[in-house]
């Protein structure tokens, strides 16, 4: 009995457990710190190593002092042992652990419904249809695991049990895709991720320094994907607005505080209907088309001064907003005119060469438009370089730019050219945003990426309000027309330099297989959710109705699971058998039930017993079934015969005194 | 229901009912004796001493006609002891075999675990062969040839358990068990019953033995049966609770056992209540449960319960 305790579990099990408690574990390996990692890599290499060399498993002591050392291995680290990371961190600790101390089964089961419950956790960092999938790879390991050790000592070949287990999840489809559909969706606390899911990610800042933005450039996270109503607009059109930087310290531009905007906007021309799905990235403000429709706005966001759109919450989950944009704006937006000095304002003493040639540009110039061509000439026809990787500059870094290394990237031509401005005395600010994006012919839609970052100038002019000055445009047309990758001098690749087309090809499918399902998995909120039941013609359904229609729907589910499982299980129930049945449920109705395991003959015996008078038609009945189900020669008209008997048999109902 | 109409089968009930008045209280375990007789297999009987294995055997071969020898296995026991030994003769100039005790129609091994493995599998070899082989010469046994084995509980002292193996070789096991407080009075204040068997008159013949025997192969078993046998050994290898399931030749074991029962209870064909009747007797010895807290003819009975009836 010993030597038989010592040697569970089976080996060839525990291979099964640990291998997938490695793939269960892995993709947490790109957050997890690497001492977390190794030391979970450790114990379920040593784990492996104890059953091979057939060593006793570690003492209570040494256990208890692992596990705490762990719990404060992860207080350490993380200051907490609550949230996201700490939680995921200490899970993944404990569930090893366990293995050190795997008796019996009952432990086993612990470990394989953690393991399940980790599935889950990786949600909480990464919800592509890559990692869904793997995870259901995995999630089916681990059911064929649960199934192999209740049979531990079985012949069922591992075939035929990862069969079952994919059968039993298969069966589980209908269920979760009626939870998926109908479960109500609430837009509350109870449905967001951890406060710190949604760290650590890029996009733009409301500040900006030289450099900021080339950084982004590096990036080829989406930023955002667009479906447009119409016609794809030009690229020269395709400015997403993002933030207005209009305070500036010498180094750095600032966001001042954005105040919402009163005064009534006319549009020119038809509006640009347009679809975005936003991915998280923990700020308030919501990329928009120039210039955006105030009476098109996404749903609970306003409309800033400075035509920037935001909203209260930060944007931690992925959001799907619709919005109009006008190519340009028909009146003058002087309703922000009382801040018009701020956009002169100009930190004292820093830059003084480019002062001065703002001084002499302007001296040359009829007037403000006559100013800032000259401006804009001066990037055309001196030698200035558009590149990706600017040299750094120092405390006056507009004069350095202009006049000594003349390589930049936007945010150096907008940073100098809005200081031109200014010092020239045309009130000038800096826009960030995305421009033109990738437009993926098969999903229909337009890829904008952080790649795609842009930062450009606005400058005042007294009859037309704010005008749009890119600079950028002066130095590398190729950028506002054709994108970034076409823009930037030839060996200096950014990282979507498309090597070949179907390559590209490849690419922009599988996005646009990505986007469906974003839109429709990950993107199914209580909007879409109630627009989809309008639409099936169920009207507007409340939270409460959704939970009804729920619990029929599962109720009907697994009935129908029920009626298929009994109904196979009789494939061929023929007359012979269907009149016994109800001679049985007769018998059954009146309080004398027939053993599934019982035989006929103890039935009858037994029935009998209760109904002496019945005696010569319960045998009669009995000896009819028991010759032609289990009978040599059977005849025809006895089939009648039991059916006539049971039609008439009848029983008064058992009275228990 | 066309019972007691064959005169063997109404000969084979008065032979139960006669054998019932000597081991008082013990009917099914006769009729499983006589079924595993029929079935032309091997009986073992496990108990404790002074239950009446002894009697059971001697009681069936007297009523059936046969011959009988017992032999009594202790550990010093040899091969040669059971088959027989060639002495030399001086008359005839040459050596001349001595049929040993194995060369009888019914052979009653009383406790076969007290003697040494290399004694049990010449028992053992001459069951399944139905011939001896002693000094190169193959000879063959008597027809019917009939062994029960009475086994001691194997955690008695002293004993050399058989291996699943030959466990295997047994059609059936039985248990006799105390008797109940009436039969047990009877016992105590009734005549000998060694006195009482001697007296018996025996009530079949050897021809009406080979008859009977080689009706059962032709008792009808219905394919709803056959899905019976086949979800009763599903259920002994898919349940955790035995480490080992019944084998194929388990599975055949039980069906003939079920034929020859419904054969002494004057069916053509069998019910389902034939092979709960036999399975447990069947099954019992074959199976081992997990743990080894329980018997495996326990665990039998419950298994019994859980497998419905098709």
């Amino acid at each position: 009995m010993q030597s038989l305790k010592s040697a569970w579990p089976p080996r060839p099990l525990l291979n099964g457990l640990l291998a997938t408690l490695a793939l269960v574990i892995a993709p947490h390996a790109a957050h997890l710190p690497l001492w977390l990692s190794l030391l979970t890599a450790a114990i379920l290499g040593a784990r492996y190593w104890m059953a091979r060399q057939n060593i006793a498993l570690p003492r209570k002591w040494l256990l208890y002092a692992l596990a705490v050392a762990s719990v404060a291995g992860v207080i350490l680290q993380y200051k907490t042992v609550f949230g996201r990371e700490a939680g995921v961190a200490l899970l993944t600790l404990m569930m090893t652990l366990k293995l050190l101390e795997v008796k019996n089964e009952r432990d086993v089961w612990l470990i394989v419904f953690l393991g399940y419950f980790l599935v889950l956790t990786h949600f909480l960092y990464n919800q592509s249809l890559f990692i869904a999938a793997y995870l259901i790879v995995v999630s089916w390991l681990f059911t064929t695991l649960l199934i192999a050790f209740s049979q531990p000592r079985a012949q069922m070949p591992w075939r035929a049990q990862f069969k079952l287990s994919a059968k039993l999840l298969l069966q589980a489809v209908p269920v979760m895709l009626i939870l998926f559909v109908l479960f109500p969706r609430i837009s509350g606390p109870l449905w967001n991720l951890p406060s710190d899911a949604t760290s650590g990610q890029t996009g733009l800042s409301d500040s900006m320094a030289p450099g900021m933005i080339s950084q982004l450039a590096q990036s080829d996270s989406v930023a955002f994907r667009v479906e447009y109503a119409g016609k794809l607009p030009p690229s020269t059109q395709r400015y997403f607005r993002v933030l207005v930087l209009d305070r500036f310290d010498g180094y750095a531009w600032r966001a001042s505080r954005p105040r919402p905007l009163t005064a009534a906007v006319h549009g020119q021309g038809a509006a640009i209907r347009y679809t975005l799905t936003l991915e998280p990235h923990n700020k308030p403000w919501l990329p928009v088309m120039d210039f955006a429709d105030p009476a098109a706005l996404p749903l609970g966001s306003q409309l800033n001064t400075d035509f920037s759109v935001t909203q209260k919450e930060l944007v931690q989950q992925r959001k799907r907003y619709s919005a109009a944009a006008y190519v340009s704006l028909g009146n003058t937006l002087d309703s922000d005119a009382d801040h018009l000095s701020r956009d002169l304002d100009l930190p004292p003493d820093v830059n003084p060469r480019a002062r001065e040639l703002a001084g002499q540009l302007r001296r040359s110039s009829r007037d403000d438009l006559d100013f800032i061509n000259k401006a804009l000439a001066r990037f055309h026809n001196e030698p200035y370089v558009y590149t990706l990787n600017p040299p750094r500059l120092g405390s006056n870094s507009v004069d350095e730019f202009l006049f000594d290394t003349r390589r930049g990237f936007c945010e150096h031509y907008a940073s100098s050219f809005t200081f031109l401005m200014r010092a020239g005395g045309v009130p000038a600010r800096i826009v960030t945003g995305y421009l033109s994006g990738e437009y993926n012919k098969l999903g229909n839609y337009l890829i904008v990426r952080q790649a795609d970052a842009h930062a450009w100038s606005e400058v005042w002019l007294a009859d037309r309000g704010w005008v749009r000055v890119d600079p950028t445009a002066a130095v590398a047309p190729n950028r506002i027309e054709q994108g970034i990758a076409n823009a930037l001098p030839a060996g200096e690749a950014l990282f979507l330099s498309e090597p070949s087309p179907w390559l590209k090809q490849l690419k922009f499918s599988w996005d646009a297989f990505n986007n469906s399902w974003n839109q429709w998995v990950l993107g199914y909120d209580q909007e879409r959710q109630v627009s989809f039941f309008a639409r099936l013609g169920f009207g507007i359904l409340s939270w409460q109705d959704l939970g009804l229609y729920l619990l029929i729907g599962i109720g009907g589910a697994f009935g129908l699971l029920a009626l298929f499982t009994l109904r196979t299980r009789h494939p061929h129930r023929g007359k012979v058998e269907r009149a016994y049945a109800l001679f049985c449920k007769r018998l059954a109705l009146a309080g004398m039930a027939r053993d599934p395991a019982e035989g006929p003959l103890d039935f009858a015996a037994r029935v009998k017993t209760q109904y002496p008078g019945q005696a010569s038609n319960i045998d009669a009945i009995t000896r009819l079934y028991v010759a032609l189900r289990y009978g040599a020669d059977t005849k025809a008209e006895w089939v009648k015969d039991l059916e006539d008997l049971v039609r008439r048999f009848k029983v008064q109902k058992i009275h228990i005194r | 229901m066309n019972a007691h109409t064959d005169p063997l089968a109404a000969k084979l009930q008065q032979t139960v009912q006669q054998a019932a008045q000597i081991i008082l209280g013990k009917e099914h375990q006769i009729r499983l004796a006589i079924t595993c007789l029929l079935a032309r297999g091997h009986l073992l009987i496990e108990d404790l001493p002074g239950m009446g294995k002894t009697t059971l055997a001697h009681l069936l071969a007297q009523i059936l006609g046969l011959q009988f020898h017992r032999i009594q296995f202790t550990s010093d026991l040899l091969p040669a002891d059971l088959l027989g030994v060639s002495v030399y003769d001086r008359e005839r100039n040459g050596f001349v075999f001595h049929p040993g005790p194995i060369f009888a129609q019914v052979i009653l091994a009383d406790e076969i675990n007290r003697a040494t493995p290399k004694a049990q599998s010449a028992l053992l070899e001459a069951m399944e062969e139905h011939q001896v082989t002693a000094e190169g010469e193959t000879r063959k046994l008597p027809e019917p040839f009939f062994v029960i084995a009475t086994q001691n509980p194997s955690h008695q002292v002293g004993t050399y358990p058989l291996p699943e193996s030959q466990l295997d070789r047994f059609l059936l096991r039985i248990e006799l068990g105390y008797p109940d407080r009436q039969a047990e009075r009877a016992l105590l204040t009734g005549l000998d019953r060694r006195d009482m068997l001697a007296q018996l008159a025996p009530l079949l013949e050897a021809n009406d033995l080979a008859a009977l025997q080689a009706e059962v192969g032709a008792v009808h078993l219905s394919e709803a049966l056959v899905d019976y046998v086949q979800a009763l050994i599903a259920a002994t290898r898919q349940s955790a609770r035995f480490s080992l399931g019944l084998s194929p030749r388990g599975g055949i074991s039980l069906i003939r056992s079920a034929q020859a029962w419904a054969l002494l209870h004057g069916r053509r064909s069998v019910v389902p209540e034939d092979i709960q009747a036999v399975f447990v007797a069947v099954a019992g010895h074959r199976l081992r449960p997990v743990g080894g807290n329980e018997s495996g003819s326990a665990a039998a009975q419950s298994l019994l319960a859980s497998v419905a009836i098709p």
